[in-house]
């Protein structure tokens, strides 16, 4: 099967095999775009849960379909914000859903990659969604920026003109943070 | 300067090697002559490189696998729940008729099948009061489902 037929076959029959397969071809970009929104692994999960269940029951309104994703991505969106407005809770970031946990016998190397890997996360969930979203699309997703303009509905030139915004913010976040944390590493030593 | 916004953004397509060949020959040649995009673009580098590191904990199949339930095992469940819930209100209604016409019945089933109506009715009355009460605090009553 391909996605084509996937949709076809959603489309004319509302066969759920159809979206099965939908399912599957996509539910990994999925939970890791849930995750930009909601911060946690738990959240991301219920959000793309939910969400592929509404797609479901809004094929049966569509005549025509050129692309799953881009379409689904609408509706996982809308739900992420709609969770998190209900929830009325801005901090449900946990890192360590985001990565692993070092082991004790780690290296020391190690473990100061580590710390910046963390900063980097906690630097990006204290940006505005607007730029965690796109520098975790370009970043993490490595898309191209053709596939975000086609995910994010703009055009070629605000994708670049919102990544230069993205990286200008997340380097003044960065820096900020780095600034507080430094005088309490001093006081340590 | 004017000129340099417009190449502010360029300048970040031409990090991400996203530019066409007319637009790599015109940044490069604004930052021949403009120190400041100059300086911009490595300090854009330097963040780039430092997004550049960030990994993502991949997730679980088990995870991936909770997305989605075929329809069919809802509609089988849902299908069962009702059968069972039919069934059972199809006999307390024909328990209740009978013990009402017949009146030759000893007193005992009699008390057991009331005793069984009344059990039921004031479940339901207590289902549908605690729904009430739940669905007025629930905080996620607007979310469509």
């Amino acid at each position: 099967m391909t996605e084509s037929t996937a949709i076809q076959s959603c489309l004319k029959h509302r066969d759920p095999l159809g979206f099965e397969y939908l399912v599957k071809k996509y539910r990994r970009e999925a939970y890791m775009h849930a995750m930009i929104f909601m911060g946690n692994a738990e959240d991301a999960a219920d959000a793309c849960q939910e969400s592929f269940a509404r797609a479901f029951e809004a094929f049966s309104r569509l005549q025509t379909l050129d692309a799953f994703y881009p379409w689904f991505y609408r509706i996982l969106k809308n739900c992420c914000l709609n969770m998190l407005s209900r929830k009325k809770t801005s901090d449900r970031y946990r890192r360590q859903n985001i990565f692993h946990e070092m082991e004790e016998e780690t290296p020391s190397s190690l473990y100061e990659k580590q710390d910046e890997k963390v900063r980097i996360w906690d630097v990006l969930y204290k940006l505005p969604l607007n730029h965690r979203e796109i520098l975790i699309m370009k970043y993490i997703k490595e898309c191209r920026y053709d596939e975000i303009s086609v995910l994010l509905e703009i055009p070629r030139g605000t994708v670049m003109s919102r990544l230069y915004h993205a990286r200008k913010a997340f380097r003044e976040a960065y820096e900020s943070i780095t600034a507080e944390t430094q005088p309490s590493k001093e006081m340590i030593k | 300067m004017k000129d340099c916004e417009k190449y502010k953004a360029l300048i970040v397509g031409l990090m991400d090697n996203e530019l066409t060949p007319k637009e790599i020959h015109e940044v490069n040649a604004h930052l021949m002559r403009c120190g400041q995009c100059r300086e911009e673009y490595e300090q854009l580098k330097e963040t780039t490189e430092s997004l550049n590191t960030m990994s993502f904990n991949e997730p679980q199949d088990e995870v991936l696998r909770k997305f989605w339930k075929s329809p069919y095992s809802r509609w089988a469940r849902l299908s069962g729940m009702l059968l069972i819930a039919g069934g059972w209100l199809v006999l307390m209604v024909y328990g209740l008729i009978e013990m009402i016409r017949d009146n030759s019945e000893p007193p005992l089933p009699r008390i057991g099948i009331a005793a069984m109506i009344i059990g039921f009715f004031v479940l339901l009355i207590m289902v549908i009061r605690e729904r009430a009460v739940t669905y007025q605090s629930d905080p996620y009553k607007e979310i469509e489902r």
